[in-house]
């Protein structure tokens, strides 16, 4: 897919580019939302819409220079970043709502899975760490890492993705596992 | 101090792999999002397309004879037929357009009524105010329709209607989409329509659900999901909680000035769908007898009680599904 070209098609009111382009990128961009934050699933809805929204505000500024999808992240780390400080500066409205609202999560994930809620809370540790590990890497590390352990892509698919050739994906996914498991291993030697 | 040695490879990818998969978005939210983001884009190329226009010597005549077509047949943004059903109190920046023929689609300001007979987009959340009671709130990329005073058809997207019990006892409201009425009885409910299908989430009262050969009653803290085949699946929701967090955003004001303390955690109550719990009589006592003085106007109703609850010496928490209120310790102060 040539990303300028669809751009440029959308930009010219081409529905066929719009809709190309929402079902690449839309829920790739919810899964890369989630693993960057602690959002329940509907703030995490709330943050897709205006990340893409945003997006389509700034078509005619997308030049090119990075992949549609990095550029889009971007937007999205804008809009989590929004978020944080907004909360920051509500301290104790913050305390408030962990009082219950995000308890509900976990309950989801419990009902879904059947799991117990003691095995709950300490998944939710190690996804909070893993999300603190990999928003320590190198953006492009995080990347791959994701596309690789998230998205279950293989080697070749990642290459196609990342528009890299697929022994250069792979020595790249080699160096995101180290830097990971530097950080990693950093964060267990703490415990 | 950590006595393990070097993670082994394998033990990392578990780690990444356990916890880098995560849930998806819903088809419901996925399509709640595009309809938002389409009706984004669209409002964003317009103006692209316009610039070409000029540029035409064949479209100067097009252009000349869609004027013409235009005035005759558009009603144009200021149009005041039919009766008006209600008045637009808040909408995010995407706001709310009525839809017109020629793409003339208008922008409605806060304040402006709505009437019968129109179309109208809802971009970004919005609230109106329902003449003789009660209030309908729309999600992000919904699309509806005002039939009559008091019936809206949803054609795609979530409306949440809001009507307090007593609040309009000479005229009862109706919802109309493809899966039949849906008529409100002293009720919290939303109606979702997407890709055709209906789903009704009801979260105080009840809903009298007329389909075309059937009719029944859909009580709170049931959803009913019904496809476009007619099938229809029911189960049951919790009242408070995630399906119904962007309502919040929507909530009408509240005016705290001199108004009871009780009468404010009602609110916050209704508006979160949560069960008020008072800890004790003398709590209740001394609820009751609490005026307040301020302003939360333009604050979500958790964000309300955060800030009434600062000015008192009210505790509060805040158990599944629950408000509970008690004094911590000692009389309470009047609040600001």
């Amino acid at each position: 897919m040539d990303e300028q070209d669809l751009v440029l098609r959308m930009r010219r009111g081409d529905q066929q580019a719009f809709n190309q382009f929402f079902d690449a990128y839309a829920a790739r961009l919810g899964a890369f939302a989630a693993r960057r934050s602690a959002l329940d699933a509907a703030a995490i809805e709330d943050v897709v819409q205006m990340t893409m929204i945003n997006a389509m505000r700034g078509l005619g500024t997308f030049r090119g220079g990075s992949s549609l999808f990095t550029w889009l992240c971007q937007i999205c780390r804008n809009q989590l970043a929004d978020i944080r400080r907004k909360v920051a500066r509500q301290p104790q409205m913050q305390s408030l709502e962990q009082m219950s609202e995000e308890k509900p999560l976990a309950k989801v994930i419990q009902l879904t899975d059947f799991r117990d809620p003691l095995d709950e809370c300490a998944t939710d540790a190690e996804r909070g760490a893993v999300r603190h590990a990999i928003n320590a890497l190198p953006s492009h590390y995080a990347r791959i890492l994701e596309l690789r352990y998230g998205d279950e892509l293989t080697v070749p698919e990642i290459g196609r993705v990342l528009q890299i050739s697929e022994s250069a994906a792979e020595s790249q996914l080699v160096r995101a596992r180290q830097a990971f498991r530097a950080v990693w291993q950093e964060r267990e030697a703490a415990r | 101090m950590n006595e393990r040695g070097p993670m082994p490879e394998s033990a990392e990818e578990r780690v990444l792999r356990e916890n880098l998969s995560v849930r998806a978005l819903s088809p419901e939210a996925l399509q709640r999002i595009r309809q938002a983001t389409e009706a984004e884009w669209r409002a964003n190329i317009e103006p692209a397309r316009r610039r070409w226009i000029p540029y035409a010597a064949a479209a100067s005549a097009v252009l000349l004879a869609l004027a013409g077509t235009w005035s005759l047949l558009g009603r144009g943004p200021a149009s005041v037929s039919g009766a008006s059903v209600a008045r637009l109190e808040r909408a995010d920046p995407a706001g709310v357009v009525e839809v017109l023929r020629l793409w003339r689609d208008a922008k409605l300001n806060v304040g402006q009524e709505i009437r019968d007979g129109h179309d109208f987009a809802s971009r970004g959340a919005t609230l109106f105010a329902l003449h003789g009671g009660g209030n309908l709130r729309f999600a992000p990329g919904s699309r509806f329709e005002v039939v009559a005073g008091n019936t809206v058809r949803l054609d795609r997207g979530e409306m949440y209607v809001d009507i307090p019990p007593g609040s309009r006892p000479s005229q009862s409201f109706v919802a109309i989409t493809a899966a039949g009425e849906f008529r409100h009885v002293g009720t919290q409910f939303a109606l979702a329509v997407v890709d055709g299908e209906t789903r009704l989430r009801v979260r105080e009262g009840s809903v009298q659900w007329q389909a075309a050969d059937s009719e029944s009653t859909v009580e709170a803290g049931t959803e009913v999901f019904i496809g476009r085949d007619q099938r229809v699946t029911r189960r049951t929701i919790e009242s408070s909680g995630s399906y119904w967090a962007w309502t919040q955003s929507m909530a009408p004001a509240v005016d705290i000035e001199n108004r009871p303390l009780s009468e404010f955690l009602d609110w916050v109550a209704r508006e979160t769908g949560r069960k008020l719990i008072i800890a004790d009589d003398d709590t209740r006592r001394q609820i009751a007898t609490i005026r307040m003085h301020g302003d939360v106007h333009g604050l979500e109703p958790l964000q309300a009680l955060k800030a009434v609850v600062a000015s008192t010496s009210l505790h509060v928490d805040l158990p599944a599904g629950a408000i509970r209120v008690s004094f911590a310790g000692g009389s309470p102060a009047s609040p600001r």
